[in-house]
């Protein structure tokens, strides 16, 4: 993996202070080519800072980052033909048609004649905008000036695209198109960095999730990598009628379970997260003469990585 | 890149509609109203009611006549109109049956006949215009006859007898057409305040950032969609005076363009300089140099030549009237003057962007 690391985009130490606040601190991650990074945290965590920094809008107060193996500088024209960028806000000419305003970042990558005219019926057909696209952005739904936010960084076909949540504020149906426009992406080999604050997309899409929280990375990995960081053990409270019958020695015979305690009417168990020995344990409450009234098996998921890892929730 | 920037400007422009209102319907409608209010302070009531007269002139072959004719063709004077005739019978036909007709006879002496019923002023207008003609001839032929520095000397006297006796003098209308354009062309510090200001505001710029394109070639091509708006309107505007005020732009076309632009450049650089500096407190800036540089240059009303030399607006409404209704020589130092002015502020500009972080 760390060989194609060259071709793809690796972050080292990247700090950013806005005068004594320290908006990024010390985040390092890389992505290899082909992969989707999704890089989550809640309002103000750092994101945009960052995605800026890489992409040298913002500078970089200390830390390096390198694109397909090569630093970015102002005059290295060459590396910004390779990435696109689609920004938070949107960031549309209103007073000129989508076709007009995704061919005019074309031109401005040096897209010219039939590569051009190619390349802006290519994006807009990527976002679904094709029909649409002698009107003005003024004339759009939300769900679509979004999308035409996204084929405006389309349109000279990067190798690598960051996406600062692409997908806020609009309808399911917009998301969803968008989603998959960018499972497609991938599917042709391109790399993708995309931000979120909404767990169940980075749970979908990415390959590899950074976590980042007042600016500094609190922990990175795939998805089941970082549900185990949080927990090797998953409780489990079963509800019982008849909270006297039940014998917990035999359960605790179950290989998996770790613990097993009865409170009220709850048996609480702890069982390892490897093994599933819940069938066994119910199994065994029946011979006991038990009726289970409820099963509750709390699903561990990003937010609760989140909630285990600051204290905090995702989404204020 | 630069020539997709320069369009992509150029056509923002056109499609805003706050720019007809700026530089169309404004400027036009208030040529209108000032030179309605205003008529009869810099015309002649005179002048007005006057009707041309049609002077045929005949000419032998000596060298005298031959100047003559030559002056006669170059000669622009207001309600005489000069044709040359060759038969002699056919011109004092003419004279005898229609009115507001004169034959000139020019052999080695004149001969003047008009038609019955000239009136007063017209008759002075031809004898006095005849006699600064024949004034002129003397000096020409003693500059020919000498050359060298004697011509240049002559040249400069006839300029004078010419601006006296050609009676050109502006109407009030197209008094106030060179004026209200040289003023509209201030506010084109406002399309500068804004410039970079609506890019920032849709986020836009950040997005032009993030392309091949560096920060000098973004702003100077955006510089340059701008010019060539406002060239635009210039040449717009002095088709619908040539139309509406009879502005006799093409005694001095290229020149006047020339002029015009180096003050919209000016005044879009200021604003665009203004805006980087500060955008709040260079809006209001801004609005106080127009005020000032419009009352100093004569655009509400004439002023003195003392105070037009404290405007950029002043610098160019001089040479531009000399060279509208004068034929004195042109004189480029106001043009060069705000165009040397808008290109060090724009290297000015371009050295803070550079500087800065965010742009
Ligand atoms: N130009 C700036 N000057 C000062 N502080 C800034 C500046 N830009 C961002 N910040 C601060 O840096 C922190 C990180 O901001 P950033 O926009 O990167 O967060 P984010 O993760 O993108 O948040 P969101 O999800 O709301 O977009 C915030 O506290 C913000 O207030
Ligand atoms: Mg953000």
């Amino acid at each position: 993996m760390t060989a194609s690391l060259t071709d793809g985009l690796v972050v080292k130490g990247l700090t950013k202070r806005f005068g004594t606040k320290v908006a990024v601190d010390d985040v390092s991650f890389d992505i290899a080519p082909g992969k989707i990074l999704g890089l989550l945290g809640p309002n103000g965590a750092g994101k945009t800072t960052t995605i800026s920094m890489i992409t040298g809008l913002l500078n970089k107060t200390s830390g390096s980052v390198t694109l397909f193996g090569e630093p970015l500088t102002p005059t290295n024209t060459a590396i910004r033909r390779r990435f696109g960028v689609v920004p938070q806000d949107l960031a549309l000419f209103d007073d000129l048609s989508a076709a007009e305003n995704v061919r005019y970042f074309g031109g401005l990558y040096g897209l010219r004649g039939p590569a051009l005219k190619n390349g802006v019926d290519r994006a807009l057909a990527v976002v679904g905008l094709s029909e649409h696209q002698n009107q003005r952005p003024a004339t759009f739904s939300g769900g679509m000036q979004r999308r035409l936010n996204i084929a405006m960084a389309l349109v000279h076909q990067p190798e690598l695209i960051f996406m600062d949540e692409p997908t806020v504020g609009i309808d399911p149906q917009s998301r969803n198109y968008i989603l998959t426009a960018i499972e497609k992406m991938r599917s042709q080999g391109m790399t993708v960095v995309y931000t979120s604050h909404y767990m169940e997309e980075v749970e979908r899409l990415a390959d590899k999730i950074v976590i980042i929280d007042h600016g500094k990375v609190i922990v990175q990995g795939t998805e089941a990598e970082l549900v185990n960081l949080v927990t090797t053990t998953k409780q489990v409270s079963i509800t019982v009628a008849e909270p006297k019958l039940v014998n917990v020695a035999p359960l605790l015979a179950i290989a998996g379970v770790q613990q097993a305690t009865v409170q009220g009417q709850e048996l609480q168990l702890v069982t390892a997260v490897e093994s599933n020995p819940l069938n066994q344990v119910l199994m065994t409450l029946i011979d006991q003469g038990v009726t289970v009234d409820q099963v509750d098996q709390p699903q561990i998921d990003l937010e609760t990585v989140f909630l285990n890892l600051t204290g905090r929730n995702l989404r204020d | 890149m630069i020539g997709t920037i320069i369009k992509r400007v150029f056509v923002q422009d056109l499609r805003n509609r706050s720019n007809y209102v700026y530089f169309l319907i404004l400027p036009v409608s208030l040529m209108v109203i000032l030179g309605l209010v205003l008529q009869g302070t810099f015309a002649t009531q005179l002048d007005s009611k006057v009707a041309p007269v049609h002077v045929q002139y005949v000419v032998d072959h000596s060298q005298q006549a031959q100047l003559f004719d030559k002056m006669v063709k170059h000669a622009d004077i207001a309600h005489l109109d000069f044709k040359s005739q060759r038969d002699l019978a056919r011109a004092k036909h003419v004279v005898r049956t229609q009115s507001n007709t004169a034959i000139v006879q020019f052999g080695t002496t004149a001969t003047v006949q008009t038609s019955k019923g000239l009136n007063d002023y017209q008759t002075i207008l031809l004898k006095s215009s005849l006699a600064a003609i024949f004034r002129q001839m003397g000096l020409v032929q003693t500059a020919i006859h000498y050359r060298g520095k004697l011509a240049t000397v002559s040249t400069k006297k006839l300029v004078k007898v010419n601006h006296v006796q050609a009676h050109q003098s502006a109407t009030s209308f197209q008094y106030y057409a060179l004026a209200m354009m040289g003023m509209f062309m201030l506010y084109f510090s406002e399309v500068g305040l804004d410039m970079f200001g609506k890019a920032r505001r849709q986020k836009t710029l950040a997005r032009e950032l993030l392309t091949p394109v560096t920060r000098g070639k973004l702003l100077n091509a955006t510089v340059g969609g701008h010019l060539l708006f406002g060239m635009l309107v210039i040449g717009v505007l002095m088709g619908i005076t040539t139309g509406l005020f009879k502005m006799p732009w093409s005694r001095a076309l290229g020149f006047t363009l020339i002029n015009f632009s180096g003050l919209m450049a000016l005044f879009l650089i200021i604003g665009l300089l203004m805006d980087t500096i500060n955008s709040r407190v260079g809006s209001g800036i801004v609005q106080i140099v127009i005020q000032l540089v419009a009352f100093l240059g004569g655009g509400y009303f004439p002023t003195s030549s003392t105070m037009m030399q404290f405007s950029p607006l002043g610098w160019i409404m001089g040479p531009m009237r000399s060279a509208l209704w004068t034929t004195s020589s042109l004189d480029w130092s106001g043009a060069a003057l705000n165009f040397g002015l808008a290109f060090g502020l724009l290297i000015l500009v371009n050295w803070i962007i550079r500087r800065r972080e965010v742009f």
